[in-house]
């Protein structure tokens, strides 16, 4: 059941959602999971938003675990934008230290990262880029993960971030 | 379902003519590092009686940060493949260089996966960071998923072994 989200993103390369205003969906979880089981014991997800300003429009949801926790990153971004291909769009993700849950400035992630990742590849209409990284924190504190994109050519662009508390 | 029967009939041509000659038609990269350094795999054919290349081995102990970098380049000088699935994963084997894939129901410890359309001389690329807690094999892999076109169509990847201490 787990890896139903790659089944999603390969399966709706035929069935992507209409255009819409927006250039961007995102599907963004944050999951606590049984390191025996790897089965989900708690989740928090969030939707697209826009940059600027940096971290957007909408407060970002918390996901509260403990050190030494198995968590996992998954996304699923699906481009809406419908006219014509743009090359080179950049989509990445990466969780990084703030210093207090929902804080405005945007940590650098080339700071330090617990993880991170990025893809450099041409978008058409309806293309999708996704990950899931299993991933653990070591150090109590605030975390941002986020992702999101670059070069779309556009005003702004968009992305998707959870904070995480970690005990 | 149309992508599975575009797949299946693909396969089905790798099987009428396993003997045929094989354009590469993707290159790929496939870079891990680590801290005792680093190692490169490039790509190999997956297709019914193709034997594929030994992969690499990489040491690494568990909890320290691996570093990975792929490129997918299309080498085909003509034709354009159209909503290739650019796959990547890290998912427990039983023994390192096993030829069985192991299933990705369980296990997996990073995963990706990209769509695109690879017109002559496009390419993709990535990078990513990721640790493993576990000691044990690990097989790393990058495949193409509808890349197969043709009666002498087949995927692509390059794959590598880690072994976490």
């Amino acid at each position: 059941m787990k890896h139903h989200w790659l089944l999603g993103l390969a399966g709706l390369l035929f069935a992507a959602p209409a255009a819409r205003a927006e250039h961007a969906t995102i599907e963004l979880r944050a999951i606590r999971i049984d390191p025996d089981t790897g089965q989900t014991r708690e989740e928090v997800s969030a939707g697209a938003d826009r940059d600027p300003p940096p971290q957007g429009y909408n407060p970002r949801p918390v996901l509260t675990a403990k050190a030494n926790e198995p968590l996992v990153l998954q996304f699923i971004l699906t481009n809406a934008y419908p006219h014509g291909e743009n090359k080179g769009v950049v989509v990445r993700y990466f969780i990084a230290r703030e210093t207090e849950l929902r804080q405005k400035e945007l940590p650098d992630p080339a700071r330090g990262t617990i993880t991170e990742g990025r893809f450099k590849m041409n978008f058409k209409p309806k293309c999708r880029v996704g990950a899931r990284v299993v991933f653990t924190p070591r150090e109590p504190g605030v975390y941002l993960l986020r992702i999101d994109t670059e070069n779309t050519n556009s005003d702004h662009e968009h992305f998707a971030a959870i904070d995480l508390q970690i005990e | 379902m149309l992508r599975t029967a575009s797949i299946g009939l693909a396969v089905c041509g790798s099987l009428l003519f396993p003997g045929a000659a094989r354009a590469d038609h993707f290159a790929i990269d496939l870079k891990v590092s680590v801290r005792a350094g680093t190692k490169t795999a490039h790509a190999d054919t997956a297709a019914i009686g193709v034997q594929p290349k030994p992969r690499g081995v990489v040491d690494v102990r568990a909890g320290e940060k691996i570093a990975v970098a792929w490129t997918l380049r299309s080498s085909d000088a003509k034709n354009t493949y159209n909503d290739v699935l650019v796959h990547f994963f890290v998912v427990r084997e039983e023994k390192a260089g096993q030829q069985a894939v192991p299933p990705l129901d369980k296990s997996v410890a990073a995963e990706s996966a990209l769509t695109m359309d690879f017109k002559p001389g496009d390419r993709a690329d990535a990078t990513l960071e990721f640790t493993l807690e576990s000691p044990g094999s690990y097989l790393l892999r990058l495949e193409t998923i509808g890349a197969a076109v043709g009666s002498d169509g087949h995927e692509h990847f390059a794959a590598m072994d880690l072994v976490v201490r």
